[in-house]
């Protein structure tokens, strides 16, 4: 699967702020102004579009469902991945 | 015109984005920051000519509580200060068929809904005398029955700073993995 990925946030600046969670305003390349939910509890999580995509749930990373996706990779960024149609 | 240069005010409206916790109410949210989108301004240039608005007067006001204490010791009294408030007051007059007048009127009429929620801000420039995002702490039109002008005050305050950081655009990058 291919995705077109947008980095979010970088969780150690999410967990240096203390919140729960956050919600980041972020102009999406090609999709436009878009809010991401960043909220974290035993697992870091974003919710994009009413869906809640969790990085830790499963030994999957990047962890895929509906469509999207989230990747935390070696620099603690969090991605978001919007399924790109490969047909 | 005073002073020999046109001022202009700018209505600026905002709109409070939704908050997610609508699409997932289950989940408890405990803080979040509520984020503003801003509408396009709407510019009032203050010509007699264009708008039939002539500027009578200006006045610019900062009032402050002070409060002196003296001490039993007898050392020299503190002094506490405390902000109130730091506006400008700009009075106009405009004839009956003035379109500002209207203008006006429909502005204060869209903003008064929105003065809690602060989902507009006022700018106004005219020389020295500015007010950058400012709000709107009071407003008059009254009519006087032995003429046809219409008298129009404005009062606006300046709100303290507040630093907005302005939103990223981030860049995709396609693939399996964000490599």
């Amino acid at each position: 699967m291919t995705f077109d990925w947008y980095k979010v946030i970088n969780r150690g600046e999410f967990e240096a702020t203390g919140l729960v969670s956050r919600e980041v305003q972020v102009i999406l390349d090609g999709i436009g102004l878009r809010t991401v939910l960043v909220t974290s509890g035993n697992f870091y999580s974003i919710v994009y579009e009413g869906v809640m995509l969790s990085i830790g749930v499963t030994e999957a990373n990047p962890f895929v469902f509906e469509g999207y996706a989230v990747y935390l990779d070696a620099n603690d960024d969090i991605w978001l991945g919007i399924e790109v149609d490969e047909s | 015109m005073l002073n020999g240069i046109d001022p202009i005010i700018i209505f600026n409206f905002k709109k409070l984005a939704p908050g997610l916790q609508e699409s997932i109410s289950k989940i408890p949210i405990v803080a979040d920051v509520v984020s503003v989108i801003d509408l396009p301004v709407i510019p009032i240039y203050l010509s007699e000519k264009l708008t039939g608005i002539y500027i009578d007067s200006e006045s610019k006001s900062m009032e402050i509580d002070t409060t002196v204490d003296t001490l039993s010791s007898g050392d020299t009294p503190s002094t506490n200060q405390r902000g109130i408030q730091n506006t400008v007051k700009i009075e106009m007059v405009a004839s009956r068929d003035s379109i500002g007048v209207s203008l006006f009127a429909a502005m204060a009429d869209l903003i008064f809904p929105k003065v809690t929620s602060k989902e507009y801000s006022i700018t106004y420039l005219h020389g020295a005398v500015t007010v950058f995002a400012g709000l709107l702490h009071s407003f008059n039109i009254s009519q006087q029955a032995n003429n046809d002008l219409y008298t129009i005050s404005l009062e606006l305050i300046k709100p303290a700073a507040s630093i907005k950081s302005a939103i990223p655009v981030v860049g995709k990058v396609t693939g399996a993995v964000p490599l």
